[in-house]
């Protein structure tokens, strides 16, 4: 068991270590194509020797190769850099934005998991019916509705028009109600299809036929015997959709002026503040690739035959 | 204090919202804090019918919630872009105080000036008057700000403070000597703010940024990263008490989200609306004010390269752009034409200036079909629609165009580098009104532009700058402008800018040209 187990993790973990590279990489140059930051910084006032003597602080006047491996020896030092844009560390920027962030994250993963499980089972309990048709609606127009036009829809129902709610910005629980509901529809979608798909499959197992022939009810079939055996998919894809929600809720946050590191990576780009952008896209590279990595080991340490 | 009518919820929406929080929530509470900071709906402002002076005439009162465009990029005057002003701004003071027509006056910080010889400048420093961290503000302080700004090698104001020589504190009074005469210190020190020596020395700029220390009229209270800034009125100030308590900034780079805000009761007022959400606020019942800034749009043409080597080329491109018409159908007149680079404030105009003709614009083309490369920013208001009619003007008058977009840092680094062809729109954003803020910035054969090879216009700049008086300088500079804009036919200037305000039971907020706000005299109710 264990020599396999072994030889099975060490690919994993070499395979993360080189997707992570190629994202440092990838992060790099962009930072770099994307232009020089010295003029955003300094202003169309600035004068020479002040743009040059930027340049050289920031080592930017040194050959791109040498700077790629300062970069690469700083990022595996946990080394950051500071932002040109906030004049702080960026690790200071990014863990003030990384709880907002991870509240946001998990709200919508618990509110996307407590209706998308228990949507996707109805539909495969009730397959064929109206029951089933509806859920599938639902998570169709969960997959198809942009996030953005959907965000600003609760705002204007339920910010301006009712007033029920907040319509943006961090602070007590009521804020994060329509962020988290905006954030939760695709994975929601997601996690009922695939659950439905899972549960029909297992509902189909000849096992679940004796089960009602033993004279059990449907309750405590599908709560007991199948919903177990359907868990496994439905887990693996929410811990993909939130290393893909830590990485992607910029459009939601940004909708909703929410504080978190989608937020921060966009206000980044907009300055050209490219050593904050690549921190930003370092930490969610590195948090998604970790999830990966730990489903794929989870995994396999529950299903053998996957070694 | 009053609740908002608009923010009241009945009790079971409230509760039901509430619950639903809690239900949404289970386990995040260890995630992340919720201290919340007034920032969100609920908060404390009172309302009332917008309008009046604001006057204050009691103790403070009230928390004024402030949406901006943006986070402060930073708080350090010295280092900091302009955006941060919003918030420094409130806690620290120029040296010079200026009056409504943004002119220099002897009721800030510095209580006078004189000028012994043309290259001297004396100034004499309010006595009495303390940081919020107990430094005392004197002739010595007032020395340091300065000299910061002159020598501090990132400062941002250096290029404008190249002529200073020296800055020595004397007595009570700051003693200024340049190389050469310069008429418009007085003028730049309204952009110099004061700085407690010692703080700032301790702190730096990264400790300075994070907790600011002035002179103002609000001092600092506390950051909640990423999500607000929090100031209170400093009752030690040695001018006139604020009318507001406490005033927090949080910030929405969505305008769309900008206006929900104010119109959900969450915000009291909310800065920069485009054209479209002002009028949305201006319809929902909203307060919106419109500031004609002094942000000048303008055209610039390359003047030493083909095809604008040729003057009547350029002639015919500034002929062919009806700036009025830009106005009118891009912003519906939310935004002032102007024909003059040196005429600061928008509703100031030049002696002279190119009256639009395309007739003459063609016929100055003489059948030609010059091709140019039209290059704007995407970082100014409605930018893309302003180029695409400039676009189609000159291709009306003959020109074939080809229409590049890039982000402001590129735009700057290649006109820098000169690495730029034909024309390019560009934002002139002056930190003072005074016409060599422009005039250094973008006419000289030093400028960041440097577009017009023409070398009378630095000649022109600097017999300005030597002049004794802003009113000998006067008709320099309208000279300088004749020839750079009408003669040598090296700039269009567009239009300048018109900010939009909501708000919402905010009294006395004042907004300068210069794009700095005054908070001092808001009330609220």
């Amino acid at each position: 068991m264990s020599s396999s187990l072994a030889s099975f993790g060490a690919r994993k973990i070499g395979a993360a270590l080189v997707t992570l590279l190629l994202a440092l990489t990838a992060a790099f140059a962009l930072g770099h194509l994307s232009g020089d930051p010295v003029y955003n910084i300094l202003g169309p006032l600035a004068q020479r020797e002040q743009i040059d003597a930027m340049r050289a602080d920031l080592g930017l006047d040194k050959p791109i190769a040498e700077q790629y491996v300062t970069y690469l020896g700083d990022t595996v030092r946990g080394e950051l850099g500071d932002s040109l844009q906030y004049f702080r560390s960026n690790s200071e920027l990014i863990s003030s934005r990384l709880p907002q962030s991870l509240q946001l994250l998990v709200a919508a993963i618990v509110l996307a998991i407590l209706i998308g499980v228990p949507l996707g089972t109805l539909a495969a309990v009730k397959e064929g019916t109206w029951w089933d048709r509806a859920a599938s609606t639902v998570a169709l127009l969960g997959q198809s509705v942009p996030v953005f036009w959907l965000g600003l829809m609760l705002i204007l129902i339920f910010a301006v028009q009712l007033r029920l709610l907040p319509s943006g910005q961090s602070g007590g629980l009521d804020h994060l109600i329509l962020p988290a509901i905006t954030l939760s529809l695709l994975p929601l979608a997601h996690i009922a299809r695939l659950t439905r798909a899972s549960m029909a499959e297992v509902l189909a197992e000849p096992y679940i036929d004796a089960a009602r022939a033993r004279g059990l009810s449907t309750r405590r079939i599908v709560g007991l015997h199948a919903l177990r055996n359907a868990a496994l998919p439905v887990l693996t894809v929410t811990a993909l959709q939130t290393g893909v929600l830590l990485s992607g809720a910029v459009a939601v946050e940004y909708v909703y002026s929410w504080p978190g590191l989608g937020t921060l990576a966009l206000e980044a780009v907009q300055f050209r503040d490219y050593t904050l952008a690549q921190a930003v896209v370092i930490v969610g590279a590195v948090a998604f690739v970790v999830l990966n990595l730990l489903v794929d080991l989870l995994y396999v340490v529950v299903d053998p035959r996957l070694r | 204090m009053k609740a908002h009518p608009g923010a009241v919820l009945s009790r079971s929406r409230k509760a039901l919202a509430i619950a639903a929080a809690l239900a949404l929530s289970v386990g995040v509470a260890a995630c992340g804090s919720s201290d919340g900071d007034g920032a969100g709906s609920g908060g404390s402002s009172t309302t009332a019918a917008a309008g009046g002076d604001g006057a204050t005439g009691g103790a403070p009162s009230g928390n004024l919630r402030v949406v901006l465009a943006a986070p402060p990029s930073g708080l350090d005057p010295i280092v900091s872009a302009r955006d941060g002003q919003y918030v420094w701004g409130t806690m620290l003071e120029p040296l010079v105080s200026v009056d409504d027509a943004e002119q220099p006056t002897r009721e800030g910080l510095i209580t006078d000036w004189s000028r012994p010889n043309p290259t001297t400048w004396e100034l004499t420093v309010r006595p009495d008057v303390s940081f919020t961290n107990g430094e005392p503000f004197d002739a010595a302080a007032a020395a340091f700000a300065i000299r910061e700004n002159v020598e501090n090698p990132a400062g941002i104001l250096k290029s404008y403070f190249a002529n200073v020589r020296s800055v020595r504190a004397d007595g009570d009074r700051v003693v200024v000597t340049t190389r050469r005469p310069q008429v418009n210190l007085v003028d730049l020190l309204t952009t110099v703010f004061a700085l407690p020596p010692r703080y700032y020395g301790e702190q730096g700029s990264e400790g300075f940024t994070k907790a600011p220390i002035g002179t103002g009229p609000f001092t600092w209270t506390r950051e909640l990263p990423g999500r607000s800034i929090q100031v209170s009125a400093n009752p030690d100030y040695w001018g006139e008490e604020p009318g507001v308590r406490e005033i927090t900034f949080t910030w929405a780079t969505d305008a769309q989200q900008r206006l929900s805000l104010l119109q959900s009761g969450a915000a009291d007022v909310s800065f920069d609306l485009p054209p479209t959400q002002a009028k949305s606020a201006a319809d929902a019942g909203l307060d919106v004010t419109e500031i004609p800034t002094a942000v000048k749009i303008t055209g610039f043409l390359q003047a030493d390269r083909a095809p604008f080597d040729d003057v009547n080329v350029r002639r015919a491109a500034q002929l062919a752009i009806d700036r009025d018409a830009l106005v009118e159908s891009i912003f519906q007149g939310r935004a002032t034409a102007t024909g003059g680079m040196l005429n600061m404030l928008p509703d100031q105009q030049p002696a002279e200036q190119v009256t639009p003709n395309a007739d003459e614009a063609k016929a100055l083309l003489r059948g030609q079909s010059p091709s140019i490369e039209l290059t704007y920013p995407t970082k100014y208001t409605n930018i893309q629609d302003v180029a695409e009619a400039t676009a189609g003007m000159l291709e009306e008058a003959g020109f074939r165009v080809r229409l590049t977009a890039v982000d402001y840092g590129t735009l700057v680094g290649r006109v820098v580098r000169r690495q730029i062809d034909g024309m390019y729109l560009l934002g002139a954003v002056p930190n003072v009104a005074h016409p060599d803020f422009f005039a250094h910035g973008f006419m000289t054969s030093t400028s960041i532009t440097a577009n017009c090879p023409d070398r009378e216009l630095d000649v022109l700049t600097e017999r300005a700058l030597v002049q004794p008086d802003a009113e000998a300088a006067q008709p320099i500079y309208d000279e300088l402008n004749t020839r750079a804009v009408v003669e040598d036919a090296c700039y269009a200037p567009l239009y300048n800018q018109t900010f939009n305000i909501g708000s919402k039971g905010v009294r006395g907020l004042q907004y300068s040209p210069l794009n700095v706000p005054d908070f001092d005299r808001v009330t609220l109710g």
